[in-house]
Parts: structure tokens; sequence; C-alpha cells
């Protein structure tokens, strides 16, 4: 029997898993994922992608779905995107951007959006679940001795999920046994950075900021970490995080799709929806091609006919190296001032249920955005996300973030050896020093959280009575700290269901605990989903109000929780985060 | 001799011999081979047996089986093809006349089916040279070389070592790691018909 530290990256395109054996020195592996890529036919991949797909109960025979611990109903993986990408209405992807959307609760049965009659809607928290657990099969298929709910485990969440998203990650991962603390993605790059250094301290220097920039295939997440003194001694601490962008590499494939689909409709030919995935896949190859070699003035984009043809009817364009200079580089990352704000234009009036897709592409002026909030100039940049494996890519950013910091100065660049699995490997290497010792980079809540007090007010026809927010939780509060207590007394209503309205601060300031933010202001903040609770009634009577002190902590897991002591007796309401309501 | 006469004793010769007496009286025929024995005549089992040797050619015929070749097995031939064919049409490719399409489309096409056919050959097989010298660069054959691995060609004579210039470093697989299948029947489906509902 063996001990070992896992880190899962849970991504929204890809899931990755790390592990190290406890006590052994050895180095950080990566473990193959079994998953089916045909029907019938089982393969072991570093990277799972996280689809899931239903299929028709007569497209797949019984032993098509074989995996080495058996069936399942549904699909996941690589197969689940190949039979989606032909059949539609069957298949989910990007779950994980649903779990902090502002408007669909986690537990709504929600996906696939455009599912067909006869397949049945699940909800955002149950898909996670099901790629946790392929996950923790293939993990348990690999280690028979050690099954991963007795392995230390942490699973990574993007720097900007909500309180709310990181509960019903953890929850998905309790469902199943296991007990997985959750770090922030970029923070677990970083971390891979430091388990690639033979002496980081080498590297940084006090006053440091480190950006770390990670653009996957659907998000951009972005954090800032500060090199500190601690008596004498170099500490590390992530002082800002950004908020959750919906922008990653699939939309530079996109737009690309979209540039060549506009050509070719010039020349008379209309695109068929199948005809759009195979563009956007050759449009990719080209676009890797282009980037690869900038001496190659352009790149031919084919898409074969379906038939056995290759030549019939086959749709060819043309990509040159300008188009990528101006749809790519140009257009995700144009020259920005300090200080710039992402763009937002005007919405249509009516929008399908949806993930809410970034408006401004430019991944340049929401960095300005973010370091504008968080009121701080990096030093040091550390990339990650597979965009960055492009040179062009990566020189022009460095190049925009010099420009944007100004004085003349070049920032460092800090590269976590493979862009791609950088978070799984950081994440696995966090737990590890987490026992064995080793840096730790201090870090906490990323924003000041506040929660919703009605004000007394006599009734005004038409008008909802305002809403003060009282600070619960600053910036920083870290996990297993010790509880703060609000100095405020409030009243609680038990015994039935009530809805409690959650904000976050948008910037880096700290707010002390209770403090109150007039109703007037309270739109500087931003509005979480708000959570609907019921909490038990207990010695009192339904609908009671009962005078309460409220105190936060976040415990061992990184999760933030919230209490309610009553004043009068020793009872505590528990106020949970995972169940929010649309 | 495979057994001897041992001489009896004064005492059992003695009384021996009164039963021998009328023995000798009473049977005919014992009384003969009595006179023989007195006569010098041996017993059989008294002379060295006589050895006769005489050279015998014998003939006998042994079935020597016909030299057998090994068939490999087909399923992994089929899943390659099937490999091929997804991710870069190669079935499709090879089956079509490309006579009627000029250089330029078939050169657009080939670009897809090498991306396609590099991606199965590194995903599925590690490959490595046989022989570590750079092409056209001068090398020395060993004289006790595996023709399996180096093949000499030219003006090829004597016991070795030999020189001569490397043409092709020659390819190994050094690893292969296939999908595993659920159901080796349904190979022979290279790709399956596809029909849009």
């Amino acid at each position: 029997m063996s001990e070992y530290f896992v880190g899962i990256d849970l991504g929204t395109t890809h899931s990755a898993l790390y592990y190290a054996e406890k006590d052994t020195n050895a180095s950080l592996k990566q473990l193959h994922i079994p998953q089916l890529t045909a029907p019938g036919r089982m393969e072991e991949k570093t990277l799972l992608p996280s689809f899931v797909y239903f299929p028709h109960q007569t497209e797949l025979l019984e032993s098509d779905r074989l995996l080495p611990w058996g069936q399942s109903e549904h699909i996941v993986g690589a197969l689940a995107r190949e039979l989606g990408a032909k059949s539609q209405g069957r298949m989910i992807q990007s779950a994980k951007s649903w779990l902090c959307h502002s408007r669909v609760s986690v537990d709504e049965k929600v996906l696939p959006v455009d599912a067909l009659e006869e397949v049945e809607k699940v909800s955002p928290a149950q898909v996670t679940e099901w790629l946790i657990e392929h996950l923790v099969n293939a993990w348990n298929h690999a280690f028979p001795e050690n099954a991963l709910e007795h392995q230390h485990l942490v699973i990574t969440v993007p720097a900007s999920f909500d309180p709310a998203a990181r509960a019903t990650t953890e929850a998905a991962a309790q469902k199943l046994g296991l007990k997985a603390r959750l770090i922030e993605e970029p923070l677990a790059a970083f971390y891979a950075w430091l388990s690639e250094q033979a002496d980081w301290t080498t590297s940084l220097e006090v006053g440091d900021h480190i950006l770390v920039v990670d653009v996957g295939g659907g998000t951009t997440d972005l954090s800032l970490i500060q090199a500190s003194d601690n008596d004498g001694a170099l500490a590390l601490e992530r002082v800002s995080v950004g908020r959750h962008i919906l922008l990653g590499g699939d939309n530079m494939d996109m737009t690309l799709t979209y540039h060549v689909a506009g050509q070719l409709a010039q020349q008379g030919t209309q695109l068929e929806p199948w005809q759009i995935s195979g563009l956007t896949q050759a449009c990719r190859e080209a676009k890797e091609r282009l980037l690869a070699n900038t001496e190659l003035t352009e790149a031919t984009v084919t898409v074969p006919s379906r038939g056995r043809s290759l030549f019939n009817n086959a749709i060819k364009a043309t990509l040159t190296q300008q188009d990528i200079q101006t749809l790519i580089l140009a257009g995700f990352f144009p020259e920005v001032q300090q200080g710039e704000r992402a763009q937002s234009q005007p919405r249509s009036g009516f929008a399908a249920i949806n993930l809410d897709y970034e408006s401004d592409p430019a991944i340049t002026r929401h960095i300005s955005e973010f370091l504008a909030n968080s009121d701080a100039l990096p030093t040091k940049v550390l990339f990650n996300g597979g965009v960055f494996n492009a040179d062009p890519i990566r020189k022009l950013l460095a190049e925009r973030l010099d420009a944007l910091c100004g004085q003349g100065q070049t920032l460092e660049m800090l590269t976590p050896s493979h862009l791609d699995h950088a978070v799984a490997k950081g994440a696995a290497y966090y737990e590890l020093t987490q026992y064995e010792g080793g840096v730790k980079v201090k870090s906490g809540l990323a924003a000041n959280y506040y929660i919703g007090v009605a004000s007394p007010m006599p009734a005004i026809p038409g008008m909802a009575p305002p809403v003060d927010a009282v600070c619960v939780a600053p910036f920083g509060l870290e996990e297993g700290s010790e509880e703060v207590m609000l100095p405020n007394e409030f009243s609680l209503v038990v015994g039935e269901q009530v809805i409690f309205r959650f904000f976050q601060s948008n910037n880096a300031d700290v707010d002390s605990v209770g403090k109150v933010i007039a109703s007037f202001s309270v739109p500087t903040l931003t509005e979480l989903p708000p959570l609907s609770v019921y909490l038990d009634a207990k010695q009192y009577s339904a609908g009671e109000m009962v005078r309460v002190c409220v105190s936060a902590h976040v415990n061992e897991l990184g999760l933030l929780m919230l209490q309610a002591h009553d004043v009068n007796s020793d009872h505590v309401w528990q106020i949970e985060f995972q169940t929010r309501e649309s | 001799m495979s057994k001897e006469i041992n001489a009896i004793g004064f005492v059992p010769r003695f009384f021996g011999a009164f039963g021998q007496f009328f023995k000798y009286m009473g049977n005919g025929n014992y009384a003969a081979r009595c006179n023989e024995v007195s006569s010098g005549s041996k017993f059989e089992f008294e002379v060295e047996p006589k050895i006769i040797t005489e050279e015998v050619e014998v003939i006998r015929e042994i079935q020597i089986e016909a030299p057998k070749l090994d068939t490999v097995n087909t399923d992994g031939a089929l899943q390659l093809l099937q490999l091929l064919q997804k991710e870069a049409r190669f079935i499709d490719f090879t089956q079509e006349s490309i006579d009627a399409y000029s250089d330029e489309e078939v050169g657009g096409a080939a670009r897809q089916i090498h991306s396609g056919c590099s991606k199965v050959i590194q995903q599925y097989f590690s490959l490595d040279s046989v022989h570590e010298a750079t092409e056209n660069s001068r090398v020395e054959v060993p004289a006790d070389y595996s023709p399996q691995q180096i093949k000499l060609e030219g003006l090829v004579q004597g016991d070795g070592p030999y020189t001569g210039t490397l043409i092709h470093p020659g390819w190994k697989i050094t690893d292969i790691k296939l999908p595993k299948v659920s159901d080796t029947g349904g190979l022979s489906i290279i790709a399956p018909a596809e029909v849009e509902v």
C-alpha cells in the first residue's frame, strides 16, 4: 500500500491527471486515461476531452462501449467529441463554464442546450461528477491497490470561480467518495513552474509581481502573484485574480473559420453545418502552420467532401500570413493603454439561454482592465495554455505587456515546460509540498464577499425594500484561518425558504468585516447568484426571526463557509453555497 | 557361461549314492544321461555361448516436413487501415483515380493525407533508425553483421569487414501501442457507411 499525491485539472475542454508517490522522491508522472476513441476501440491518452455524449439506442453495440472497468450509459472523452460533431442534440461540452452561470443553477437540468426530445437533460453539476468519475475509474484501474479516495487529491478550478461553483466541484468529488482540496488554475500553473526550478529564490526577488496569463481552449484566467519579504525569507502571495472570461483559443479558430466562410460565401459557396466543423479543423491546422513558420505567406484550407472522393466537391480556400496578423494577432492582442477596459457592445434584447461569451475578444484589454483593478504592474509574466505554443503569439503578448507597463522595461518570461499539462502537474506538486514541505503561495479569497441585508423601511408600492451589502468575508481570507465574526447582529428567518442575496467586490481593496455598503452603492459590486436556503427552525416556530451573529471562514478544502450563531442559544445554522436558485 | 557346477562334499555324496543307485536302476533314460556325462559331455549351460556377428543394411524412411511460412495476424493490419482511413482518408485516396485532377489539387489533398498519416504513425509507433550514422556517410560493416538489419549492395565479395556509403539508415519500430478492441470480428469494416438522417 502506498500513498500518492494526485492533481486533477478539470478543464473546460480537456482534463488531465498528474501524480507523485509519497516518500519516494519520484518525479511527477502523468496518468494515461483509458477512453473510447471509436466504437469498440479503447486507447489510453494523456488528455481526456471534457465531452459527454448520449448515444442513440441503436447507435452502439454493447461491446462498443466497453471500458476496462465496464460499460457506461453515456460516453465520455474522445469518442464523445467525435460523435457529437456529427450528430446534433446529444453532446455536452463546456459544462464547467455553466457552473458559474449567473442565471442558471448548477442543479438545473439544462444540458445539452440543444437536446433532442428523447435525450434527457442533465445538470452541469451532474456532468462534472461524470467527468471526475471517469478519472476515478481510470485511476482505480491503474492502481487497484490504492483507490483514489485514499489518496491526497487536489482539483483545480478557475481563479474566477465563485464560492458556489467551487462548492459544486467539491460536492461532485464528495459524491464519489473523494476528499478533494481545491486550488486555482493559474496558481497551479505557477506551482508547475516552481516544481521545475532548482532554486526559485534566485529567479524571483522581493517586490516582484508575477502576472499569470492562462489562456485555455475556452477561458482566459488571470492572476497576480507577489513576492514579498517574510522575516528575511522570500514569500509568495497571490494578491489578485481576474473575473471569469469566456475567451480562449477556440475563439481564434472560430474567427478564422468565419473569415474563410465569408470568403467562400462571396464566391457563392454556402457551407453546410458539417462543413463548418471540418473548416474549423482545417483552419486550426493552417493557423498552426502559419504561426510555426512566419516566412510562409499562405496556407491552403481544404475541407474534403464527406463522400469517397477527396477531390469532388472539396472546398478550398486560402489563409494568408496577413490574415493571421490582422485576425489573430491584431484582433486578440491589440495595443492597449494603461487602464484601458474591455469594451462591451450593446447586447440584443433577447438571447438564447447559453453561456455568456465575452463580447470583447481583445485579451490584452482584459489584461489591462485586470491590472487596473489590481492596482499593480507586473515585473514577470508566466504564460500557460496551448495558445502560447505558438511563438509569435508569445512574443507579441510579451511586447504588448512591456508597452503596457511602460518605463521601457522588459518583463521577464517564466515558462512552464509543458503548456497543456502544467495545471495538473502543478496541482500534484502543490499537494506534495503541503506534506513534504516546500514553498507555499499564500492565497485566500479572491474578493470581498457581502451578503444583502434588507433595510427596514415602510412598504412603498412598486418598490422593493432597499438592500445594503454587509462584508462577511474579506479579501485574502485564508483556508484554515480563524473564524471571522461580524460585529453586527442580524435577524434571521428560520423554518421557511428564504433567499440570500450575495455580492462580491470587483477590485483588490480589502474591506473590513462588517463594513456596510449602503444600498445606493451596491451596484458597484457584482451580484452573485442568490442562494435559496431553508434553515431548520430547531426550537423556534416556522417563519420566526431569530437574532444571530454571522461568522465566516474558509475550510481546509478552500471553500467559503458562512454560519449564523443564535445569540440566545448554542444553535448554529450553516449557510451552504451548494443550493442556489436561478 | 551362465551356471557353474560345484563339487559336492563327502557326507552328502555318501548318502546320495544310495539314492542314485535306485534312480539309475529304475530309469533307463536317466541311466543313459549319466553315461553321457561320465563319457565327458557337458551341459548346455556349462558351455560358452558362441557369438555370431553379421552386418545387415537397414533402410528407414524419415518424413521431413516441408518449409513452413508463418502467417501474420491480419487483425493488426485491419486496425492500421482503419486508423489510416479515419485520420488520413487513406483508402479513399488510394481507391480514387487521380489522373483527372491537377497537381495542385492532388498536392492540396496530399498535405492532409500526410498530416493524418504522420499523426497515426507518431501516435501508435515509436520509430528509430537501424543505423545511427548520417545518410551518405562512410560506414564500416563488421564481418558478422546481421543481414536482417543491414543490406549490402553493389560489389559485395570477400569475408569483410566491409566499408561503404550509408544510402538509407533504415527504420525500426521500438514500441507499438495500438488501441485495444472489444471485438475483433468487426475489424474488417474499415469505415462504416455513413447515413445522415
